[in-house]
C-alpha cells in the first residue's frame, strides 16, 4: 500500500492529476461582497426606476411594465435555480444529488450566482413595491377571498354551478398564495444572510443551528409554491395568455373582460352589462 | 399617466419616499464596493493565530491487529451507532499484502498548521479553545468539504458525515456523548482505551512532523515472546 | 422500547429468474439471527426439502446476527452459511459453515441482515451488494481466477481503483450515500466450486473459509462465483454506553493483555499456549513462526488470532489451514501449501488426509499399475511438489482427483475401501464421513454433537478447556493451572447445568444421565448464542479466566453474552431464554434431517469408534475412584448398546421420539412449531 503518510506535494499532485483542486475557493468566500450589494443596487435601481401603471390601450390592456417584468424573472429564475442547487446540495433529510468534492463546489457557485440574482430582483421588487403602496394592496387578500377562491377553484375543477366572480387584477386564491411566498422568501433571505454571514464573521452555534433547518424548511415551502405557481401560471393552457404578458407587459381586452372585470372597472373601463363567461380559464399565482 | 404613489409621499420632512430608497441605495452600494476595495487593497490577508491541540494519536502499525476496534468504538462514542464509515480514525488493509506493508492507520495528526482549519469558510472547522484539537463545529458546517480536501494527507483524516451531513474529524474524544468516560486531550480516548493490541497512544508532546513522527513502537519483550518481531522496522524475529 | 442491532431487511436473490426482493427481518426475529434464521427462511423458501444440494432449488442463507459489525468482542465478524451440503456421507445433510473477516458487518452497514440466494443462473454471475442497490452481474471474466484474484478483480471494480491506492470512494452517486476505504467483503468460490468440488468452500479475505458441508460446490451448481458487498449505513444500538463499558470492563478482566500478561508461555514463540491464554495470533497452533508477522483479526474480535507474514503467504490461516502439511520440513512450505487450498477453494478438511492415500500407496494399493491407479508422486510426499500435485488433482478432477473431488468418504467407497478402512481406522472418520477432529471415544461433546447432528462440529467453546488446557500446559512441561474439579466446577456453574458430572469423560461419564444434559446444553447453546448471535467459536464462552489478575478463576460466561446481547439490541433475553431458543433451532434442524431421511438407526459412528481402542493420550476431566483426574484416556473404545441408550435418554431428553429419533408434535408445538408438526405429519415422520 503506498499511502504512508504522504507528504503534502505529492498529494496535491495526486490530486491535481485526479482534476481536483485543492485551492479552489468557493464564489461564498472570494466574492462574499456581491451578496450584500445585491440587496443595495435593488434598492437603488428601485429609486431610480419610473412605473407604468395598467392602462387600457385599445383592444390590450397594460398588465405589466418593464420593472415588473425585471423584477419577476430576476426573482423567479433567482428562485427555480436557488432550488435546483440548493435540492441537489441536500435539503432537509434528503441527501444530496451530487458527489463529493468537485461537483459540489460547483453547484454552491450556482447557489452563489442565484442568490446575487435572486437578492437583486427580490429587492428591487420590494422597494419597488414599498413606493407604490397600491402594488402591495393589489396582492392582498380581501373579505371576499374565501368565497371567491371556492368558486375560482370550483371552476378550474370543472363544477358548473360556480360562476366566475367579479376579481380584480389578481385572483383572491393568488393573493394568498401571494403571502404564504412572502413569508418563504422572507425566511430564506433572513436564514440564507446569516449562513453568508457566518463566511464573514464568527457567528454563534446556536444562531446556526436554527438558522439552517429553517433555511432548508423554507425551501420546501418554497418548491411547494414554486412548484404549483409554474403549474397554474405556465403549465395550464389557461393561463397562457398571462405567461405571455409576463414578456410583453399585455393581455387582450376580451381576456381582461372574462377573468378580471374588478379590475378593468378600477381602471375605469365602461363595461358592458354582460354575464362573466364560464370559463376555468386561469392564471393563478402572483 | 401620472404616478399615483408620487402624490402621496410626498413626506412632510421635504425628503419623498423615492428620493430616500434611492440613498439608502446608493449608500448601501457606495458603502459596500468601498469597504471591499479597502479590504483588498489596505489589509493584508488575514493571519490565523491557531494554538497547538495539546494532545496527538500515536500510532504502532505493526502491533495492530486489523479488528477495526478503535473504528467501531469511535463510531459508537461519537455517534451511538456503528459504522466503519463514520469513525475518525480508519484502520485500511490488504489481506493478501506482506506485513508490515498490508496496514495502515490512518488518523487525525492535528496539524500545527491545520489546512482544514484555514479552509474552513465559516469556522465551523476550528481549534477547541480549551485543548486545542482540531474539531468540528457541527451546527456551522455548511457542508461545503474544502477541510475534507485541504488536509494534507491520503486519504483526508476529515470526512464527510453523510448521514448528519456535516464534516466531522477526530476530537481525541472531546464530544463523546455515548461514552461515560471524560474524554479530550485533558482526559481519555476511546481508541485508545480499547484497542485491545495497545496499538494506539497519546502523547501531550507535538511529534515531528515527518512520516515516522506519529508511528510509534509499542511493543515490548513480552509482545517478542509471542513471536511477534519487537524491532522498530518489523523485520526481525525476536531472539 | 429502544431496539438495535437489526437493520431491518434480509436480501432475497433468485439466480433462475433474477428476482431481488426484501424480506423482513422481524418476521424472524425470534430465531436470533444467524443460523436460526437461516432454518426458518429455509423450511419457508425450500417446498422440498429433500432435494440434493446441487438442485436449484437448494437455499444457501448467509446470514448476520444483531450483534455484527458492532463492538461485541469477537461475536462481530461471523457469517453464518446454512444450505443442503454435498459432502456428508451417505446424505448430504442440511448443514452449516460459517466464516469469519468483515463480510457480516460489511452486509449490516450496507442494510441487510442476511442473504438467501436460490436458483441457478444460466451463465457465470456475482451478486454486488452496494448499499441497497444489489446487482447480478456477469462473472465471465472471473470464472477461472483463484479466490484471491477473484477479489482483487471485485474491489478494483466496485471502488473503481480507489481501494488500490487507498483513498475514499462513494459507495453510491450522491455524496450522501457515503464514502469508504474499506475494500469491498468478498466471498467468493475458486476453481474447486467452479468444478463443483463438494469439498469446496467459499473464501473470504486471505483466510476466511466456509468449508465444512461444500458451500463452494453450492454456489457453483448455481453459477455464482462471488457475492460482494460494501455498506456505508449505520448499525443502531440500544445502549451505545453500556456496550461500550461492558467491552472495556470484558476486556480489562478477561483478556491477554499484550504488555504485561497475568500468564504466559514458559518457551517463547510457542502459539498454542494461546489456547490458554487467549494471546493474539496462536492460529498455527503448534506451529511456532519464523517469519516476522501481525496478529490480525477479524472485525470487532479482541483476541485477533491469526498473522499476517511479511512473506505474504498463508496470511490469515489458523487451526487445520495451517496443520494442513504439518509434515512438511519447513514453514516457507507449510504456509505454501496451506495457500494453495485458500486460492483454489478447497476445504481442508476434507483432504487433510493425504497421509491415508500414502498409507494405501505403502501399502502397494494405490499407485501405478496398482489396485487404485494413480500417478501421483508418492515418492515425493512430504514434499510441497507432492502436495502441489495432490491439490492440483482434486480440483482439476485428473487422476484420482476425479474421485477425491467427490469428497474422500465417497472417494474410499468408490475404491471399495470405506467399510474395511473405517473399521479398522486407518480412514478415521467417525461421523457422517466427516475427518476425525477430536477423539471420539473420549471427547464425547464433540462426537457425540457430530453424529446427532449434521457435519463434524467443529465448536471448540469446552474443547480448549477440557482437551487442550492440561495438553498444552504439558507439552511444555507444566502442570495444570487448575485443578480438573475446580474446571468442571467453573464449567458445570457457567453453563447454568449445575452437575459437574456432564464434564466426566470417563468410561462411566460419557453414558450418564449427567451427560445427556451436557450435551443438550452444548446442542442448545451453540445453536443459539454461536451460530445465530454469532459469538465466535475460538472466544466464546468464557467461563475459565486464566488471565485474572486477582486469582479469581470464574469467566465472563454467561453474564457477558447476555449484557453484549441486550445492550445492542435493547431486549431482556436471559441465558436460559437463549438456551431454549437453541433448543428450539436445533428441533427445526431435525425436522429437516428427518424429512431428509434421518433416522436414529443412521445416527451411528464408523466401526473403528466402537471396535478399535485409543491409543493417543488425552487429558480431560475424569471422575475415577472417587476423584477428579486430567486423564490418558487410553485403551477406550465405545461401547454400542451403552451409546444407543444414551441415544434413547437424549431424544427424550430433547422431546423427540425415542423410537425414531424424530421429533414429536407436543414437542413442536411447545416451541411454537406447528407448522414443522403439519408436514412432518403430511410426510408420515411426525415422531409418536
Amino acid at each position: 500500500m503506498s499511502h504512508f503518510f504522504p507528504t503534502r506535494d505529492s498529494d496535491r499532485q495526486r490530486n491535481k492529476e485526479r482534476g481536483e483542486c485543492m485551492e479552489r475557493e468557493l464564489l461564498f468566500d472570494s466574492a462574499t461582497w456581491l451578496v450584500w450589494l445585491a440587496p443595495f443596487v435593488g434598492v437603488l435601481a428601485a429609486g431610480l426606476t419610473k412605473r407604468r401603471d395598467p392602462v387600457v390601450e385599445g383592444d390590450r390592456v397594460l398588465r405589466h411594465d418593464k420593472a415588473a417584468i425585471l423584477e419577476h424573472w430576476t426573482h423567479g429564475i433567482g428562485t427555480a435555480v436557488l432550488l435546483v442547487s440548493g435540492i441537489a446540495l441536500g435539503v432537509w433529510f434528503l441527501p444530496a444529488l451530487v458527489g463529493s468534492g468537485e461537483p459540489v463546489w460547483t453547484m454552491m457557485d450556482v447557489h452563489f450566482g442565484a442568490v446575487v440574482v435572486f437578492l437583486f430582483g427580490t429587492f428591487y421588487y420590494g422597494t419597488n413595491t414599498l413606493l407604490a403602496k397600491k402594488r402591495f394592496r393589489e396582492h392582498l387578500p380581501t373579505k371576499d377571498a374565501i368565497e371567491y377562491t371556492k368558486r375560482h377553484y370550483g371552476l378550474l375543477l370543472g363544477m358548473k354551478k360556480f360562476t366566475m366572480p367579479p376579481e380584480r387584477k389578481y385572483f383572491e386564491s393568488e393573493k394568498m398564495a401571494y403571502i404564504l411566498a412572502l413569508a418563504s422568501t422572507s425566511v430564506i433571505i433572513l436564514t440564507g444572510l446569516i449562513k453568508v454571514a457566518a463566511h464573514a464573521i464568527d457567528l454563534p452555534a446556536g444562531l446556526l443551528a436554527v438558522a439552517t433547518p429553517a433555511h432548508d424548511i423554507a425551501t420546501v415551502a418554497m418548491l411547494a409554491f414554486f412548484l404549483a405557481h409554474v403549474f397554474f401560471a405556465a403549465v395550464l393552457p389557461m393561463s397562457w395568455p398571462v405567461l405571455i404578458s409576463m414578456f410583453t407587459g399585455y393581455v387582450s381586452l376580451e381576456h381582461a373582460k372574462h377573468e378580471h372585470r374588478g379590475w378593468l372597472e378600477e381602471l375605469g373601463y365602461e363595461l358592458e352589462d354582460e354575464e362573466p363567461a364560464e370559463v376555468a380559464d386561469e392564471d393563478s399565482a402572483a | 399617466m401620472a404616478d399615483i404613489d408620487k402624490k402621496e409621499s410626498v413626506a412632510k420632512a421635504g425628503v419623498s419616499r423615492r428620493e430616500f430608497f434611492t440613498g439608502v441605495g446608493g449608500l448601501g452600494v457606495g458603502a459596500v464596493l468601498g469597504g471591499a476595495l479597502l479590504k483588498g487593497i489596505l489589509l493584508p490577508d488575514e493571519v490565523l493565530a491557531i494554538p497547538a491541540s495539546e494532545g496527538y494519536l500515536l500510532v504502532d502499525t505493526k502491533k495492530c491487529g486489523g479488528c477495526q476496534t478503535c473504528m467501531l468504538t469511535c463510531s459508537l462514542a461519537h455517534y451511538g451507532r456503528e459504522n466503519t464509515t463514520l469513525s475518525r480514525i480508519q484502520v485500511v488493509q490488504n489481506s493478501f499484502a506482506k506485513f508490515p506493508d498490508d496496514l495502515s492507520i490512518d488518523q487525525c495528526r492535528q496539524c500545527p498548521y491545520p489546512s482544514c482549519v484555514d479552509a474552513c469558510p465559516t469556522g465551523a472547522m476550528h481549534a477547541d479553545p480549551t485543548t486545542g484539537a482540531r474539531m468540528v463545529d457541527e451546527e456551522k458546517c455548511i457542508g461545503c468539504e474544502r477541510c475534507v480536501n485541504a488536509c494534507p494527507f491520503t486519504p483526508s483524516r476529515v470526512q464527510w458525515n453523510h448521514e448528519d451531513q456535516h464534516a466531522q474529524k477526530c476530537d481525541l474524544c472531546k464530544n463523546t456523548p455515548f461514552w461515560s468516560e471524560e474524554g479530550g486531550a485533558d482526559g481519555k480516548q476511546a481508541c485508545v482505551e480499547m484497542c485491545p493490541m495497545h496499538a494506539i497512544t497519546f502523547t501531550k508532546d507535538i511529534p515531528v512532523q515527518t512520516d515516522s513522527g506519529y508511528e510509534t513502537n509499542l511493543r515490548n519483550s513480552h509482545w517478542g515472546h509471542l513471536g511477534f518481531p519487537v524491532d522498530d522496522a518489523g523485520e526481525k524475529m525476536p531472539g | 422500547m429502544a431496539t438495535g442491532g437489526y437493520v431491518g431487511k434480509i436480501l432475497y436473490v433468485n439466480l433462475t429468474d433474477g428476482r431481488i426482493e426484501e424480506i423482513e427481518t422481524s418476521k424472524y426475529e425470534q430465531f436470533g439471527g444467524g443460523h436460526g434464521m437461516g432454518s426458518a427462511l429455509f423450511w419457508d423458501l425450500v417446498e422440498d426439502k429433500t432435494v440434493d444440494g446441487y438442485h436449484p432449488d437448494n437455499l444457501i442463507t448467509m446470514m448476520t446476527s444483531p450483534l455484527s459489525g458492532t463492538l461485541v468482542p469477537s461475536a462481530s465478524g461471523r457469517t453464518e452459511c446454512n444450505f443442503i451440503g454435498l459432502i456428508a456421507y451417505p446424505i448430504g445433510w442440511y448443514t452449516r459453515s460459517n466464516f469469519g473477516g468483515r463480510f457480516s458487518g460489511e452486509l449490516k452497514y450496507a442494510g441487510w441482515d442476511g442473504i438467501a440466494i436460490q436458483g441457478k443462473s444460466e451463465t457465470p454471475v456475482w451478486i454486488n451488494i452496494a448499499n441497497d442497490k444489489v446487482t447480478i452481474e456477469d462473472a465471465t471474466d472471473l470464472w477461472g481466477l483463484d479466490t484471491y484474484e477473484t477479489q482483487e478483480e471485485i474491489w478494483s471494480t466496485v471502488s473503481k481503483g480507489n481501494t488500490d491506492d487507498g483513498t475514499w470512494y462513494g459507495v453510491g452517486t450522491g455524496r450522501d450515500s457515503g464514502r469508504t476505504l474499506q475494500k469491498p467483503a468478498v466471498a467468493t468460490i475458486g476453481k474447486a466450486g467452479e468444478n463443483l468440488n463438494r469439498n469446496a468452500c467459499i473464501l473470504h479475505d486471505a483466510g476466511n473459509a466456509a468449508g465444512q458441508g461444500g458451500l463452494g460446490g453450492v454456489f457453483g451448481s448455481k453459477n455464482l462465483k462471488a457475492v460482494s458487498v460494501i455498506g456505508t449505513g449505520s448499525v443502531e444500538i440500544a445502549d451505545p454506553a453500556a456496550l461500550i463499558a461492558a467491552r472495556k470492563e470484558f476486556q480489562d478482566k478477561f483478556a491477554y493483555n499484550v504488555d504485561a500478561p497475568e500468564m504466559e508461555s514458559p518457551v517463547p514463540n510457542f502459539p498454542a499456549y494461546g489456547a490458554i491464554t487467549l494471546s493474539p495470533g496462536f492460529g498455527p497452533l503448534y506451529l511456532p513462526t519464523h517469519v516476522p508477522s501481525r496478529p490480525q483479526g477479524c472485525i470487532g474480535c479482541y483476541k485477533n488470532c491469526r498473522r499476517r507474514l511479511s512473506t505474504g503467504v498463508s496470511n490469515e490461516d489458523q487451526c487445520v489451514e495451517s496443520l494442513f502439511f504439518i509434515n512438511g520440513s519447513n514453514q516457507i512450505d507449510q504456509n505454501k501449501a496451506t495457500d494453495l487450498l485458500d486460492k483454489a477453494g478447497l476445504n481442508v478438511y476434507d483432504v487433510f488426509n493425504h497421509s491415508y492415500l500414502y498409507a494405501l500407496n505403502q501399502m502397494g494399493i494405490m499407485g501405478p499399475g496398482m489396485e487404485i491407479e494413480s500417478s501421483l508422486p508418492f515418492e515425493k510426499y512430504g514434499t510441497i511438489e507432492f502436495m502441489e500435485a495432490y491439490v492440483d488433482c482434486i480440483i482439476n478432477r485428473t487422476d484420482i482427483g476425479a474421485d477425491l473431488a467427490e469428497g474422500m468418504a465417497r472417494a474410499a467407497k468408490k475404491w471399495g475401501r470405506w467399510e474395511i478402512d473405517t473399521a479398522s481406522g486407518l480412514l478415521d472418520r467417525p461421523n457422517w464421513g466427516f475427518c476425525q477432529h477430536y477423539e471420539p471415544r473420549l471427547e464425547v461433546e464433540w462426537s457425540y454433537g457430530s453424529i446427532l447432528g449434521d457435519r463434524d462440529i467443529n465448536e471448540h467453546g469446552l474443547n480448549f478447556y477440557v482437551h487442550w488446557h492440561s495438553i498444552i500446559r504439558g507439552m511444555v512441561g507444566q502442570e495444570p493451572a487448575i485443578s480438573a474439579e475446580d474446571m468442571v466446577n467453573l464449567i458445570a456453574e457457567g453453563t447454568g447445568v449445575g452437575d459437574p458430572m456432564g464434564w466426566d469423560y470417563s468410561e462411566e461419564g460419557i453414558y450418564g444421565d449427567p451427560k445427556v444434559q451436557a450435551i443438550s446444553w452444548h446442542r442448545h447453546y451453540t445453536r443459539f448464542w454461536k451460530q445465530s448471535l454469532a459469538f465466535c467459536d475460538w472466544a466464546w464462552p468464557n467461563f475459565i479466566n486464566f488471565n485474572s489478575a486477582d486469582g479469581d478463576m470464574s469467566g465472563a460466561s454467561p453474564e457477558f453474552e447476555v449484557r453484549f446481547y441486550n445492550a445492542v439490541t435493547g431486549k431482556s433475553l436471559t441465558w436460559e431464554e437463549g438456551l431454549e431458543i437453541g433448543h428450539k433451532i436445533w428441533t427445526l434442524d431435525k425436522a429437516i434431517w428427518t424429512l431428509q431421511g434421518r433416522h436414529r438407526d443412521l445416527e451411528v459412528f464408523a466401526d473403528y469408534v466402537y471396535d478399535v481402542p485409543t491409543e493417543a493420550p488425552d487429558g480431560l476431566p475424569m471422575f475415577i475412584d472417587g476423584k477428579w483426574e486430567y486423564n490418558a484416556g487410553l485403551g477406550r473404545t465405545l461401547d454400542r448398546d451403552k451409546f444407543e441408550d444414551f441415544k434413547t435418554r437424549f431424544y427424550a431428553n430433547e422431546g423427540w421420539d425415542t423410537a425414531t429419533g424424530w421429533p414429536t408434535r407436543a414437542t413442536l408445538e411447545a416451541l411454537d412449531l406447528g407448522y414443522v408438526a403439519d408436514e412432518l405429519e403430511s410426510n408420515g415422520k411426525l415422531g409418536a
